[in-house]
């Protein structure tokens, strides 16, 4: 016998044991019972569509994640095959997209309750920029890459209540993406190649009692960069002798292990306890880069040749709820969360670009541990009416920053009233407060930070939060929603830096079912994010103040048409989306007004799908959308308009696409 | 003081456990956990709920059913033979025991509605009908009673939980494919509720969610978990880690908030800045940055074309230099530009 099948068999054991004494014996019922109306299932059947379609225009931003980038006729292939035996074993095949960069796989198999096997395989296209313009040989064109996923799993029940389960995921990522390569006050943007393979393992035993049930995991992910380095020419002419090339470190390869055990046990109807825990470790020991590629300069030995990375982490929750009235519940639950950073610090004499050498520095691997604990009453009757309160206090304690520890608290209330079968209200509101320790000024960091300025994840900050929703269903036919959300960060203490954020959102939402044969559902929201924030160009109290106001609005329309007696089935959906950005820039008592960052997206979508016989049917599909972009980041900046920056030219990802697509079905 | 408040939040632990093991354990399992089974056989009650109570299980269980719940149906069900829960071979399975009545309750009443009579007196899993003899908390442990394990152990107690929802608020029994098993359908599920996330996935910046290429799953896990946004892995880094693995390092040079927390400047659902950023650069980096010289420079529309063209503004803006912004692993890497 293997040591692994040992193992669990000793942990089986024991666990068997423990629920032994735990559990009632569960009510397995009866035989089962002779069924004679119940339709014999069982057989191959399934549908495979095939077709084809045709891509109007060349365009990268409509191919994101759709693979429709360029213009030209495309492959419509989707299957779906599933077959059921009588003692409960199985195979389906899934596929789609198959014409596609987005084509996926899907195969399952086995035998219910016994055991079950899987294989996937899924594709994403990514394209980020389309015509880039690069001056560096070898590469150009589209900022794109593709990310290839295989997965195989594995279930097994070796004995009732248990069940062991192995998953294996590759996610293989290849392309190019573009990084700015720097000398001191020059930059170019650079084609960063990319070429990833991440290995993720997951193996998980599992038992399911009446009353107590427990997962124990582990979970591997191996993340392997097959390049190290980027190094390029540099294309401004060198700042002093031998800057000549640049070399980027590019992301290493690393590690993470982690064994988690999670339970839940009932002790009473009315009483439950859930815990976790995790353990995990990251490591990375990828080897150092020299501190430069100019051989003009002298640097000081590297104090060692990779980093030896290690950082542990432990995450551990628990959870106990129970009733002690009837329709009341009290929950409380605690949550700590430590990254443990173990890394060894030493100190480094860096080159600054490839330029000049800067002074001695150590590396600061930042921890973080964070404390939650909260607890909760509910008062909840049935369908009518639930409230609930609540206090949460969250602790923070931070490693190498300038404020040590963080503490904040919540307390929060929801009502839900539901007074008649067609009305429904839901009111949340929370207020919280947090607080950090003294400032400290981390010596480290150098240039100094200007000491008014406290970071906005540590800083004092008040939050207040409100949503309200209403459900309205008038008639059986037609149902109604509307909400609205409020949330406000003040930043109490911080004088530089974000001082005030808002967010606004109201959202409606209808849907009307005309006659049965004829269904109709329409959505709005409007949402508006606003920041407030100060900065000091003198290194003293603030001089500048920066407003950013974001507004989106989204909306959509939907129909779907039966005809002929249901031979014909017709839809449409439309979508619209188109977010504001409004900076403003106040300074020496001028206020200057970006121009407007614009994105706009509109999308209709047509479809009718006729059946010709039982199996048979034909789909015919149109496909159209529109995308604009205003962005000053990229308005006029050519690959040679900013004097210091080399840029890969105008980003311009505006499109107006109209695909159509007809495809014949086969359902068996 | 800090150290007082964190004792002061630990204590509040055993005055809960101490509560809990207090509590009056004489709640009815039968009104918590399952539908009575009675075995005498009294007279039709007046009221559903009652009936409910009283009822016994029927004598030829789904045969009785289907000859009214069939083809012409105003629900559906038939397609439940092509779904796991009806493989009799596995007796794990309802239609391995009481077929119907194991999920929906005795049926005894229910089969004898007249005819012109509104049909009550079982499970029906709609909140109107079943207004009197079930809350959210009896359905879901109809399906808990199987289901309460692996990743929804934690159910109980969770955010969808607390506020009412039901197993079948989001799942569909009676059909082939249940559309939240799949992930181009699941988030037509989840964003019928969560608006704030329908807007964001529309937005010019955002996962590939609307695209049908990612499910709200790969990174929730909507049946409760450890972290406060039902997340798959115990931190919000580890779950993006599962796709972006290469931000994971741990870097020689690290920027504090990236090893943190990811939404610190990420906004995970959708942004109309690019790669998902809450705001766009450079602002959104002096909002934490206030070093002398370029960082600490008010940018104005003066220095866009045509009257100007700063590095510090277009093209990438800050990142333009500082690319390694996630943490570098070079020597010379400690301004994140190596």
């Amino acid at each position: 016998m293997n040591k692994a099948k040992q193992l669990f068999l000793g942990i089986a054991l024991m666990t068997q044991a423990l629920a032994i004494a735990a559990e009632d014996s569960r009510a397995t019922g009866d035989s089962p019972r002779e069924c004679r109306r119940c339709p014999d299932m069982q057989g191959v059947s399934g549908e495979v569509e095939l077709g084809a379609g045709y891509v109007s225009d060349d365009a990268f931003k409509f191919g994101d994640y759709r693979g429709l980038h360029q213009e030209g006729a495309f492959l419509i292939g989707n299957a779906a095959v599933q077959s059921l035996g009588e003692e409960g074993e199985y195979w389906s095949l899934r596929g789609g997209d198959l014409g596609l960069d987005t084509r996926f796989l899907q195969l399952n198999g086995g035998r219910q309750g016994a055991y079950a096997l899987s294989l996937g395989y899924d594709q994403i296209p990514h394209h980020v920029f389309g015509n880039a313009l690069m001056p560096f040989l070898g590469v150009g064109g589209d900022i794109a890459s593709e990310r290839e996923r295989l997965s195989i799993g594995a279930s097994l029940i070796p004995a009732h209540r248990w069940e062991l389960t192995a998953r294996y995921r590759r996610d293989t990522k290849k392309g190019i993406k573009s990084i700015g390569g720097s000398f001191l006050l020059t930059s170019a943007i650079l084609p960063e190649p990319i070429d990833y393979v991440t290995d993720q393992v997951d193996l998980a035993a599992s038992y399911a009692g009446q009353k107590w049930q427990a997962q124990l995991a582990y979970y591997g992910s191996f993340f392997r960069n097959e390049n190290g380095f980027l190094t390029w020419q540099n294309p401004f002419t060198p700042l002093v002798d031998g800057a000549d090339t640049g070399q980027l470190a590019l992301p290493p390869d690393n590690q993470f292990h982690q064994i988690s055990f999670t339970t839940g046990y009932q002790f009473t109807p009315a009483t439950r306890a859930v815990a976790t825990v995790a353990v995990g470790r990251m490591t990375q020991d990828e080897d150092f880069a020299p501190y430069t590629t100019n051989p003009n300069l002298v640097t000081d030995p590297l104090p060692r040749g990779s980093l030896d990375g290690r950082v542990d982490t432990l995450t551990g929750s628990i959870r106990l709820m129970t009733s002690p009235a009837d329709h009341l519940r009290l929950t409380a639950a605690y949550r700590y969360d430590d990254r443990d950073n173990k890394t060894p610090q030493a100190i480094f004499t860096p080159v600054l670009t490839d330029v000049f050498v800067i002074g001695p520095r150590t590396n600061l691997p930042y921890s973080f541990t964070r404390r939650t604990g909260e607890l909760t009453a509910d008062y909840r009757l049935g369908w009518k009416a639930s409230a609930t309160v609540g206090f949460k206090r969250d602790e923070v304690e931070r490693t190498f920053q300038q404020v040590e520890e963080t503490e904040e608290d919540t307390v929060s209330a929801r009502l839900r009233l539901r007074p008649r079968d067609d009305l429904g209200f839901a009111l949340k509101v929370a207020h919280a407060e947090r607080d950090g320790s003294a400032l400290e000024l981390v010596e480290e960091i150098s240039p100094p930070q200007n000491p008014l300025l406290v970071k906005y994840n540590m800083a004092d900050r008040d939050r207040d939060q409100v949503g309200l929703n209403v459900d309205y269903t008038p008639h059986e036919r037609v149902s109604l929603s509307l909400s609205a959300d409020h949330a406000a960060d003040d930043y109490t203490a911080s004088t530089l830096g974000l001082r005030e954020s808002e967010y606004v959102a109201y959202n409606a939402d209808a849907s009307f079912v005309v006659t049965e044969n004829l269904r109709l559902h329409a959505f709005f929201g409007r949402e508006r994010y606003e920041s407030k924030q100060a900065g000091s160009q003198s290194f003293s109290t603030p001089d500048w103040f920066a407003n950013h106001e974001d507004v989106i609005d989204t909306a959509g329309f939907g129909a779907v048409l039966s005809l002929m007696a249901n031979r014909l089935e017709t839809g449409l959906d439309f979508v619209y989306s188109r977010s504001r950005g409004e900076i403003t820039v106040t300074t020496g008592g001028l206020t200057s007004r970006f121009p407007d960052l614009v994105t706009r997206l509109r999308g209709i979508r047509l479809y009718a799908d006729y059946r010709l016989r039982d199996e048979w049917s034909v789909r015919l599909g149109y496909h159209y959308e529109q995308y604009r972009l205003d962005d000053w980041a990229f308005e006029g900046v050519a690959p040679d308009t900013v004097p210091n920056v080399l840029t890969l030219g105008e980003y311009d990802p505006s499109y107006d696409v109209n695909v159509v697509a007809l495809s014949v079905r086969y359902r068996f | 003081m800090q150290q007082n408040r964190t004792v002061l939040s630990f204590l509040i632990f055993p005055i809960i456990l101490l509560a809990a093991f207090h509590a009056p354990v004489g709640l009815a399992e039968s009104d918590e956990f399952s539908i009575t089974i009675k075995k005498e056989k009294p007279k039709k009650p007046e009221t559903p709920a009652e009936q409910i109570e009283a009822a016994g299980y029927t004598k030829r269980g789904a045969d009785t059913c289907l000859r009214c719940h069939d083809e012409e149906s105003e629900y559906p069900v038939l397609p439940i033979f092509k779904t796991k829960h009806a493989v009799v071979a596995d007796e794990r399975t309802p239609f391995a025991g009481r077929q119907c009545e194991a999920c929906h309750g005795p049926g005894e009443f229910h089969t004898q509605t007249e005819e012109g009579e509104e049909a009550g007196s079982i499970v029906s899993f709609n909140p109107v009908d079943d207004d009197l003899i079930a809350t959210p908390e009896r359905y879901n442990r109809l399906c808990l009673n199987c289901h309460e394990k692996d990743a929804r152990i934690g159910w109980q107690g969770s955010v969808h939980e607390s506020v009412g929802t039901t197993c079948t608020n989001c799942h569909r029994i009676h059909v082939e494919h249940d559309q939240v098993l799949a992930t181009a359908s699941q988030p037509d599920v989840c964003l019928s509720c969560h608006k704030q996330q329908r807007a964001e996935i529309h937005r010019a910046s955002a996962h590939p969610i609307r695209f049908g290429q990612m499910a709200c799953s790969e990174c929730h896990n909507p049946h409760g978990s450890v972290s406060d946004t039902l997340l798959i892995r115990p931190t919000i880094n580890e779950t993006c880690y599962t796709c972006h693995a290469e931000k994971r390092g741990p870097f020689l040079w690290e920027h504090a908030p990236v090893a943190e927390d990811c939404t610190t400047c990420h906004v995970p659902h959708g942004s109309s800045h690019p790669a998902l950023l809450a705001r766009r650069l450079p602002l959104l980096c002096q909002q934490c940055h206030s070093q002398t010289g370029h960082p600490s420079v008010a940018y104005t529309a003066g220095a866009l074309p045509p009257s100007g063209a700063a590095g510090f503004l277009v093209a990438k803006s800050c990142l333009n230099c500082h690319s390694q912004v996630h943490g570098s692993n070079h020597p010379s890497g400690i301004k994140l530009s190596r």
